[in-house]
């Protein structure tokens, strides 16, 4: 973006610079010409005079004498010419006479008219000036006056103004280059800023926010808008938090009365004492769901201190904590086909997804099953799955699409205590790390779970 | 044995106390912290929900502290580590989190009515009730000055409803804390005991059954 400003800026200007300085070098170019043309003209011109009014011997030695000093002075060379093309005075220079424009030019002049301004000519152009005059004498033209003069200075002259003229535009242009550059600054500074609040926010920093007090006014209406825009989605997150918080702080209250009128009623009445514990279980079950909900509000506030972290070291924990629970239910739970990696992440938060998947792992396997857990590295990616996989009744393709929702739970698992919210805490406990819910099939049966993370 | 129950819900306010006054507590109630200051040297017993109309649950629970050593036991529905963290350090004896169970609870109450009693006073001075007087300390058992002779678990059952006079003991409490299972089946040589008591304390309905729930010492026989 500001490599394209500035490239626009530049080009722009470059075209103005050339816009201007090249006609003012053309007419730079042209004066000098003109004046070395006119001044010439008019030497040449009294050449032609001098030739006309001399008619014996003395008076060509006396032009000869003039045009020899003329020559010395000027370094030209100049002639008088007879009309037969023969020369009848000369300084002593060379004419090139052969030359089609100087041979045009004297031919211009035998038909008793004027030189012509020469055309526009390179500085690097080393032809000399020639300028050709018709010789009158008694209104007849009887021969032709030609100088030729080495345009050397002239053309020096003119590179020195062409010179000076570049170097001021180049001045000017470095002059514009660096204002145009602060002005890329001054614009997109804000917009920078922007994307960089709008990076964090989305990476699950919510506080982020823009400050807008340079730029132009327009980039700070807008970075006030974001930051407007950052403070509503804040607040509405806080607002859902808070009310699904606040909703399953004031279930508690009905549910308790609920729950005790239902203890009291199995106590008066023991015949029917089995249904009512059915009943308190119900009511157990709807205070877990309560529990997880307020879990998941909080998780989604909580402000994690992510770290490396050692997966295997964190992931062998886990599995020694489980091993009891494994035991008890008869499934062999092992650790392996681990490589070891470090990851960036809350240990705490990974440590609760990693419990979350176990738990589910361990309570859906039959007895006498196998879970196998262990850090994989992801083939051609730097990632790490921390895979959990089971034996148990796995899930169709259409479900599988369905993990990590929440309170979604698979067709033939709706009995199964749990309020389907655990992982649906993992993908929410995972995500400012980038972290993700990995889950495909397990060959032959079964489900592997799997939380993939960036490699640290 | 008196229960303050402090809550502002009477819904929940109600239910506990059916609860509670099945389990043969004296129940009264205070539905502002007020009224829950002002009535809490009359309980053995006090059970505080932190969310009251005029004054913070936590400050209630600092005073009544400041004031005597009646067992507070917070019932709230604030759950997070926090709250309970600093409710205990104000100075409750105990933590629960709504929805509670009465059976728990029942159980939380008699664990910090034995802690309250403080070990001098344990092993204790005999208790009366009625014309029956059980010495735990000496582990002797008089009705009406004769003494009465009791196996060891007789004992320990009679001594564990000697306790608190009145209040209801849950069987599966008695199973435990007798003979120190929470076997189901042990509940049936808990009732074949019960039965053995009454017969060896003679014609006294000392011993109440209180149906689905368990037995107590009724003073008034």
């Amino acid at each position: 973006m500001r490599g394209r400003l500035l490239s626009i800026l530049l080009v722009l200007m470059g075209l103005v610079v050339l816009s201007l300085g090249v006609p003012l070098g053309r007419s730079l170019s042209d004066r000098h010409q003109q004046d070395m043309f006119l001044d010439r003209l008019g030497d040449t011109a009294r050449f032609a005079s001098l030739a006309g009014q001399s008619g014996g011997r003395d008076d060509l030695d006396l032009l000869r004498q003039d045009l020899e000093r003329y020559g010395e002075v000027y370094g030209s060379a100049a002639a008088v010419l007879d009309r037969g093309g023969g020369t009848l005075v000369s300084s002593g220079g060379r004419i090139p006479l052969h030359d089609p424009d100087v041979a045009r030019r004297v031919e211009t002049a035998e038909a008793g008219r004027r030189s012509e301004a020469p055309a526009f000519t390179w500085p690097w152009d080393d032809r000399p000036l020639v300028v050709a005059e018709p010789v009158y004498r008694a209104g007849d033209v009887v021969g032709v006056a030609v100088t030729s003069s080495p345009t050397d200075r002239m053309r020096a002259a003119v590179l020195r103004g062409w010179g000076a003229i570049a170097a001021v535009s180049l001045v000017g242009l470095a002059l514009f280059a660096l204002a145009a550059s602060w002005l890329a600054e001054w614009v997109l500074r804000p917009v920078q800023r922007l994307d960089v609040a709008a990076h964090t926010i989305a990476t699950g920093d919510l506080a982020a926010r823009v400050t807008a007090d340079t730029g132009p006014p327009e980039l700070r209406r807008l970075a006030g808008a974001f930051n407007e825009m950052a403070d509503g989605i804040t607040a509405a997150l806080d607002q859902q938090r808070a009310f699904v918080a606040n909703a399953s702080h004031q279930l508690r209250n009905p549910l308790g009365a609920l729950l005790l009128r239902v203890e009291q009623a199995a106590m008066e009445a023991p015949s029917v004492a089995a249904e009512l514990a059915e009943a308190q279980e119900e009511g157990r079950r709807l205070t877990r769901v309560l529990d997880d909900l307020l879990a998941v509000a909080r998780l989604e506030s909580a402000q994690a201190a992510p770290h490396r972290v050692d997966a295997v070291a964190l992931l062998a924990d886990r599995v020694r904590s489980w091993r009891v629970v494994a035991d008890k239910r008869g499934i062999d739970l092992v650790l392996d086909g681990t490589v070891g990696a470090w990851v960036f992440a809350d240990p705490t938060a990974l440590g609760s997804c990693l419990d979350a998947i176990l738990d589910n792992a361990l309570k859906f396997s039959g007895e006498g099953t196998t879970v196998r857990v262990g850090v994989r590295a992801v083939p051609g990616r730097p990632l790490v799955d921390l895979a959990v996989a089971d034996e148990g009744p796995g899930l169709s393709g259409e479900e599988l699409a369905h993990v990590g929702e929440r309170f979604w739970r698979g067709a033939a698992h709706q009995n199964v205590p749990g309020s389907g919210l655990g992982l649906s805490i993992v993908r929410t406990l995972m995500h400012p790390y980038g972290g993700r819910l990995h889950v495909e099939p397990n060959v032959p049966r079964g489900l592997v779970v799997a939380v993939r993370l960036p490699a640290a | 044995m008196r229960l303050l129950i402090v809550e502002d819900d009477n819904r929940v306010a109600s239910a506990l106390a059916g609860v509670m006054t099945r389990h043969g507590f004296t129940v009264f109630r205070a539905s502002t912290g007020a009224e829950a200051l002002e009535r809490s040297g009359e309980a053995d017993v006090v059970l505080l929900d932190l969310g009251l109309p005029d004054m913070d649950g936590f400050d209630v629970c600092r005073r009544i502290r400041a004031g005597s050593d009646v067992p507070v036991i917070v019932v709230t529905a604030r759950a997070d580590l926090s709250a309970r963290v600093h409710g205990l350090n104000l100075g409750a004896d105990d933590y629960m989190v709504k929805p509670v169970s009465g059976a728990e609870l029942v159980a939380r109450i008699h664990a910090v009515t034995r802690r309250g009693r403080g070990e001098g006073e344990r092993p204790g001075g005999a208790v009366v009730v009625g014309p029956l007087t059980v010495d735990p300390a000496a582990r002797t058992a008089h009705l009406a000055g004769a003494p009465v002779t009791l196996t060891r678990r007789e004992f320990d059952l009679l001594a564990a409803l000697a306790r608190q006079p009145g209040v209801v003991y849950r069987r599966e409490h008695l199973v435990a804390e007798v003979w120190g299972t929470h076997d189901a089946s042990a509940e049936r040589t808990l009732e074949v005991h019960i039965g053995s008591l009454r017969a060896k304390l003679g014609a006294h309905e000392l011993i109440e059954t209180v149906r689905g729930v368990g037995y107590r010492l009724v003073a008034e026989g």
